[in-house]
């Protein structure tokens, strides 16, 4: 469990704590409430209930979204976050396949990028990439906590072959292959991506549509 | 204040609901019902905070 997992049990722990602590108690039965000693301080009953409300609706809340979303945003890097909506699954356990030929697969089983698969081909690079990444996860949560979605999912837009030559362009391997170098022209302006010469990255629509033969083994249900 | 008190509780669970199950629809929940309950609360407990300032002649 991360560390603003942690902070969030506890900032939330206490938030409900000081809730019912708020919940149980009156203010206008606490004037005439014995004090209450707080280490070297004595404080009115009456003055303790708005310290409590001050730190339960005030403070404490404020901690606990902010470590919450911090936890959402920086957990939705990993794999498993992708995984935990079941549209994603046949990614997944395509990816982690060893047999699977799929562009994500041979990165994976080759170790090409040793965490966080998902985000580091799907984000961009810098600050505008992965602020773009954070806002399309958002959007993604709307659509599949609402249902607004049809299996098999699609890409909403031409997936970016920047994220592929930010790691390959430049390498001995990549420059031995000469087409590389008329392509480039034609994959910066969009007309050709990675994928028409090396492969599907994922399994097909086809493969994930339900009711499909390989549809069970995607979703991780049984063997092909 | 039991309004918002009641508010926080059920916002804070969301949100400790979430971060122990990871369920994807828990943080759904804790990005549009508890971040919002959180601060209808907080604007809530402002506002009594004010008023009461206010009623004092503080503010």
């Amino acid at each position: 469990m991360s560390v603003f997992s942690l902070l969030t049990l506890l900032f939330g722990g206490l938030t409900i704590v000081g809730a019912v602590y708020l919940f149980v108690r009156s203010p206008a039965r606490l004037v005439s409430a014995p004090a209450v000693r707080l280490g070297f301080v004595t404080l009115s009953a009456l003055t303790f209930y708005k310290l409590v409300a001050f730190v339960t609706l005030g403070a404490l809340p404020v901690a606990a979204a902010t470590t919450t979303h911090l936890e959402l945003l920086e957990g939705a890097k990993e794999v498993s976050a992708c995984g935990d909506c079941h549209v994603m699954t046949p990614m997944v356990t395509d990816m982690r396949d060893p047999s699977s030929d799929s562009l994500a697969a041979r990165h994976f089983k080759n170790r090409y990028i040793s965490d966080q698969q998902c985000y580091h081909c799907h984000a961009g690079y810098g600050f505008n990439g992965a602020f773009a990444a954070k806002m399309e996860g958002y959007r993604h949560l709307v659509r599949y906590t609402t249902h607004l979605y049809e299996e098999p999912i699609k890409m909403r837009v031409t997936f970016d072959v920047a994220s592929c030559l930010s790691c390959h362009r430049g390498t001995v391997k990549f420059a031995a292959i000469n087409s590389h170098a008329v392509a480039l022209s034609r994959l910066h302006d969009g007309s050709v991506s990675c994928v028409n010469c090396h492969g599907p990255a994922h399994p097909t629509r086809a493969e994930r549509t339900p009711g499909s033969a390989k549809y069970n083994y995607l979703m991780g249900k049984n063997a092909p | 204040m039991k309004a918002e008190a009641t508010l926080t509780a059920l916002a804070s669970a969301i949100a400790i609901g979430f971060v122990v199950t990871r369920n994807a629809y828990l943080m759904g929940a804790t990005v549009f019902v508890a971040t919002p309950l959180w601060l209808v609360a907080l604007v809530f407990y402002v506002r009594r905070v004010f008023k009461e300032l206010h009623e004092r002649d503080v503010l």
